[in-house]
Formats: structure tokens, sequence, C-alpha cells
């Protein structure tokens, strides 16, 4: 009986898989490349990538542009040293600033990008409340992910707004999208759906819905008039400066800054 | 009371039995419980795990080279889908953490799931079952199934025990009951053959004795040699009259007891009365001659140990059963051998006796009729 009871003591115990290792504490460094590697932010993909291509023409540069990992992957991956520039879209936290250099390139724009099929242009802010308690019929609302830059961006000018938002996503109301390219994916694929997007990533047929009137621009953007915005910009490590900077240079350029502008954004006059 | 020893090595063996038995369904039922509900606790968590592993999969497809850094968004994702509840460890392909979900201190079982992409391993999960809530629920059902085994022990254990100590005093009595008889039968056969052998012998040598005693035989010597066969017959008569109450085969119970009380009073002096209905029932033999032998030990008593002056005898018929009532004005019963000797022939009868304090004589005896206790 002794025997008996030792084993189905011993089964129990064993039932499962061993526990995890403890885990290595190296850290995740790609091996050299002859490139410069830039990750983080999606709503930094277009003006990073069209950067990367210009310098690739001018320069001979070589700038290769992640899919996004979000700015705090961005950032996370720059301390790391697995990339070379960490593309931005929000403040960085004390703890994620130390050791890193910033420099910001442009102001973005946070629309509510709609697809063709939806029958509005312009929403006042009471319709947007609306829209995301799900009380417009015939509207489908795409969330983003709370992490997300664009959310803190048109919450700040909509208050109440994050709310409605937090409801709408764990009451499964509406669907979350973690990337600006799922976003894309998905507005262009369901039908009359609107989305919290870049200003500078909408391409046709998507649209960018009027808010009280004011249709969003770069021109907006700078005379203030629209509200819902973020700033763009890279981090790195100082050792990184030399590797970084041809980039850099290229982007507060005039003729870098003239490209930021023609896609949507609106160029800082110096870099911070 | 014949001591018959069954209840106690009864106990004996049987105590071990029911502990062992107690102890195996307090422990198995709840032990069986939890090895179950952990098998279900860790296939549940494989299931999710392999949830989490396709999300993993699809992100590392999106994002070969930094996927790991795109935790935030990975970790907004599962918690929409329900998947961060629970323990949540993941590791890369070279073991380095990816900031997924949280772990614990407290028991878990963990499933570990690969993360594959086209064949290659990029990375591998853990989730962890919480076993915390587990173990309160075994202990819960342990302390229920301990509970249930000991009042199941105790019935098992006290009901057969007690059913083998009833066993145990019936046997005793019915052998009591025995001995009682075969002593009765055994000292009947003996008085028979006393009557029959010495006691016919003597009577016809003193008829002889007469007979030559009338041709001239000297009568000095005739009369001493009758004294001495006198004195012989008379020997026989109480040896006889000691061995089988006599009057019973003759005079039932009632005359028995009448003809007993009537000579015991005038060889006493003490004042005896016997209260009876006028008949009896037909007794079994060996009820018969117990209460005449418990009145005579009754009287025994009076006139040798109590002193005492009156005594009375009251014989009454109930439903069932008999009722012998015996009282005097003396000391009670200070003589164990009487008082043993009436509680044999009482429990050898099957009966009840109600015996009285410490120097009180009133003693009630019940004896049943027809075989069922008093």
């Amino acid at each position: 009986m002794r025997c008996t009871l030792a084993l189905l003591l011993l089964s129990a115990a064993c039932a499962g898989d061993p526990p995890p290792p403890p885990p290595s504490s190296a850290t995740a460094v790609l091996a050299p490349r002859p490139e410069v590697l830039a990750a983080g932010t999606g709503a930094m993909t277009p003006l990073a990538s069209a950067l990367a291509r210009d310098a690739s023409c001018g320069t001979g540069l070589r700038v290769r542009v992640e899919p996004s990992i979000g700015s705090g992957g961005g950032i996370a991956a720059t301390r790391d040293g697995a990339v070379d520039l960490g593309l931005v879209s929000r403040d960085l936290r004390p703890e994620e600033a130390a050791g890193l250099e910033r420099v910001d390139l442009a102001r973005d724009a946070v629309v509510l990008a709609a697809a063709a099929d939806v029958p509005l242009d312009d929403l006042s802010s009471d319709d947007l409340h609306r829209l995301y308690r799900g009380e417009l019929r015939g509207l489908t609302v795409l969330l983003r992910d709370e992490a997300e830059s664009a959310n803190a961006a048109l919450e700040a000018v909509h208050p109440g707004l994050a709310d409605e938002r937090r409801r709408s996503a764990t009451g499964g109301r509406f669907r979350v999208l973690d990337h600006d390219d799922a976003m894309a994916l998905a507005l262009a694929t369901t039908p009359r759906a609107v989305g919290v997007f870049s200003f500078a990533a909408i391409r046709p047929p998507l649209r960018a819905l009027r808010l009280d009137g004011v249709a969003p621009s770069a021109d907006a953007v700078d005379h203030g008039t629209w509200r819902a915005v973020r700033t763009l910009g890279v981090v790195f490590r100082p050792e990184r400066r030399d590797r970084v900077l041809p980039f850099l240079a290229l982007a507060t350029s005039e003729r870098g800054r003239a490209l930021i502008r023609s896609l949507g954004y609106l160029p800082l006059e110096h870099g911070r | 009371m014949i001591p018959v020893a069954l209840t106690r090595p009864f106990a004996r063996r049987l105590l071990p039995l029911v502990l062992v038995a107690g102890s195996l369904f307090a422990m198995v039922v709840p032990l069986a419980h939890h090895l179950d509900a952990r098998s279900r606790l860790v296939l549940s968590a494989r299931e999710r795990g392999q949830r989490v592993a396709r999300i993993l999969a699809e992100a590392v497809r999106d994002r070969p080279l930094l996927w790991r850094y795109d935790a935030a968004k990975l970790g907004g994702r599962l918690q929409l889908e329900g998947l961060l509840g629970a323990p949540l460890v993941v590791r890369d392909h070279d073991n380095r953490p990816v900031p997924l979900g949280e772990t614990t201190r407290s028991p878990v079982a963990w499933a570990r799931v690969p993360v594959e992409v086209e064949g290659v391993s990029v990375a591998t999960i853990w989730v962890g079952a919480l076993l915390t809530p587990l173990w309160h629920e075994s202990l819960r059902l342990f302390g229920g199934c301990l509970l249930l085994a000991l009042v199941l022990g105790a019935s098992l254990f006290l009901f057969p025990v007690r059913t083998v100590a009833r066993a145990e005093e019936r046997i005793a009595a019915l052998l009591a009951e025995r001995r009682v008889a075969l002593q009765d039968e055994e000292r009947r056969r003996i008085a028979r053959e006393l009557h029959d052998g010495a006691g016919q012998a003597l009577t016809a040598a003193r008829l002889q004795l007469l007979a030559l005693r009338k041709k001239g035989l000297a009568a000095e010597d005739a009369a001493r040699i009758e004294h001495h066969l006198d004195e012989a017959l008379e020997e026989v008569r109480r040896s006889t009259s000691a061995l089988l109450p006599a009057p019973l085969a003759t005079l039932g119970l009632l005359g028995a007891l009448r003809k007993h009380v009537a000579s015991y009073a005038r060889a006493t002096g003490v004042d005896i009365s016997l209260e009876a209905p006028a008949q009896l029932p037909e007794l079994p033999p060996p009820v018969a001659a117990g209460l005449y032998r418990i009145v005579q030990e009754a009287l025994h008593n009076t006139a040798r140990h109590a002193g005492a002056g009156r005594a009375s005898v009251r014989v009454t018929e109930l439903p069932g059963s008999l009722s012998l009532e015996f009282d005097d004005d003396g000391r009670g019963f200070p003589d164990q051998a009487s008082s043993q000797s009436i509680r044999e022939r009482v429990a050898g009868l099957g009966g009840a006796v109600d015996w009285p304090e410490p120097g009180r004589s009133l003693l009630t005896v019940r004896i049943p009729l027809g075989g069922g206790p008093a």
C-alpha cells in the first residue's frame, strides 16, 4: 500500500511539464549589418521609408525600416542594440530615456480614416462619442490597442473618449487592431468602417473625415486648428551616433523636411 | 454466567481493518480528484499555450527580426483574447525572456508549448495552472471524506461488535441454562439410582429384619440393626432430596413450594407465607426446578444468614413471564454463595433479577415463558 501511495503522490507531483529554466541574461545583439536598421512606431513607417529611399538614391546610405513594433518596442530594441534607430511617436518614460538620445522630426495629425462606402464626410465631437459608444448605426469602428499613441492624441482632445473606447474594446463591440498595417487592411476590407489612423498614412480609397468642420492637414496642424497631434521622432544610442548621423542629417535638411511635408506630416523646424 | 470471550478478539481483529479501509477511503478519493483535476488544469493550460503559440507564430512571420520587441502589442492582443489570466512565460530560441504575461510564486503546474514557424523553433511558451485553489479544494474534499470515513468506520466497527456482544450474551445465557439443565438431569439420575438401588435394598433389608425379629431375633439386637438401617435410609432420602426436588415430580411447582415452605417453617421456626395463583401454566422442568431451587436458596439464606423471623414468597403469572417475589425482615443476602447461585440460576433461565439494596431482602425474579427474554 505504501508503494501505491508513493506512486500516486509521485504521479501527482509529475503531472505537467518541467518549469521554465532560468532565463539567459544575454541581450539580443544582432549580427553587424551594413545598413542602418530602424524600427518602432508604425506612424513613422511612411516617413522613415521615404527618407530611406531618398537616402539610398541620393547618398547611397542604406536604411532598412522594419515593420511596426510600436514606440515601446523601438525604444527597447534600440537600448538592446538590436536596431540603430528607434522610431517613436510618444514621450519617453524616464526609465526609457536613460542612455538614449532623441531627435524629433515631425508632427502627425491623428485622424479618423473612413472607407469609401462610409456615407459621412464630417463628424461632430458628439458624433465621435456616439460612434465610440456604438450608437451610430450602420458604421463599424476599428479601435487601436491600449498602448497606441494615436489613441492618446485623439483622446487628449476629446475627454471621456478613452473610457468609451475601453468599454467598447473589453465588451467586444468593436475589433481592436495592433498595428497600422493591420488597421489599413481592416479599413479596406471592412464594410462602412471608421478607424483611428495617421493622416500621412492614408492612401486612396481611404479618406480622412473632418472633425467639427475642420479638415486634417499639415497646415491645419501648423495653424493649430487640428489639435489631435503627436510628435514623431527617433532615438538612438550615443555610441551609434556616427552610424545614424547621415540619416538624421537628411531628415533635418531642407530636402528631407520637404519630403516629410509632401507625405502629409508637419516637419519640425529644428531637431530637438 | 459462563464466560464466552468473543467480542474482544473480534474487535481487536476488526479495528485494524476498519482503520485501513477508512484511511484508504479518506485518502484515495481526494487524491484521485486531485490527480484528475490537475491533469485537466494542465490540459487546459496546454490548449491556452497553443492559442498563444499561434498568435506568436503569426507575429514572428510578420516581424521575423524583431518580433520579441513587439511584446507590448502582443500582450494587448493576448489580453483581449483572454489569454493572460494565468502565469505565462515566453522565451525566444536563445532562452531570452520575452516580456509577455506574468509569472507567480504560487505553486504552478506548467504546460510547455514550442512555437515553430515553418518547422523552425523560434520560441517556447510555458503556461501555468495555479495549483493553490486546487489544493484548497482537495483539502476540503479530504476533510469531508475523512469525516465520512470516521462515521462509516465507526458504524462498520460498532454495529458488528455490538451484534457479536449480544450474541456473546445470548450464548453465555444458553450455556448457563444448559449447564443447569445438565446438572438437574445428572442429579435426577443419581437420585433415581440411589432411590432405586440403595434405597430399595435398604428397605428390603429392613423388612427382612422385621421378619427375623418376629421369628425370635433378640429384640435388642434387632432394634440396633433397625436403627442403623433407618439412619441409612434417612441419609439416602436426604441425599436424593438434595439432588432432585422430588416433590416437583409428584406435586408440581406450587405443591412442592407449599410443602417445602411448610416443612422449612416447622424446622426453622421462621414464619413463612406463600402467595400463589391456584394454578400455573405447565412449566418446562428446568424452569420449575430453577424456581424451586431459588426459593430453597432464598429461604436457606433467611434461616442461616439473614437472621429473619418472617419471610414471604409470592408467585405471580404475568403476560409471557412468571414473577417470583421474595422478602424477609432479615439482613439481606450477606452470603456471596447464595446470591451467586441465585444469579446463575436466573441467568440460566434467561430471566432477570432485581437485586435488593445491601441490607434488604426484597428480591424480584422474572422468568420468561416461551423462550423470550423477561
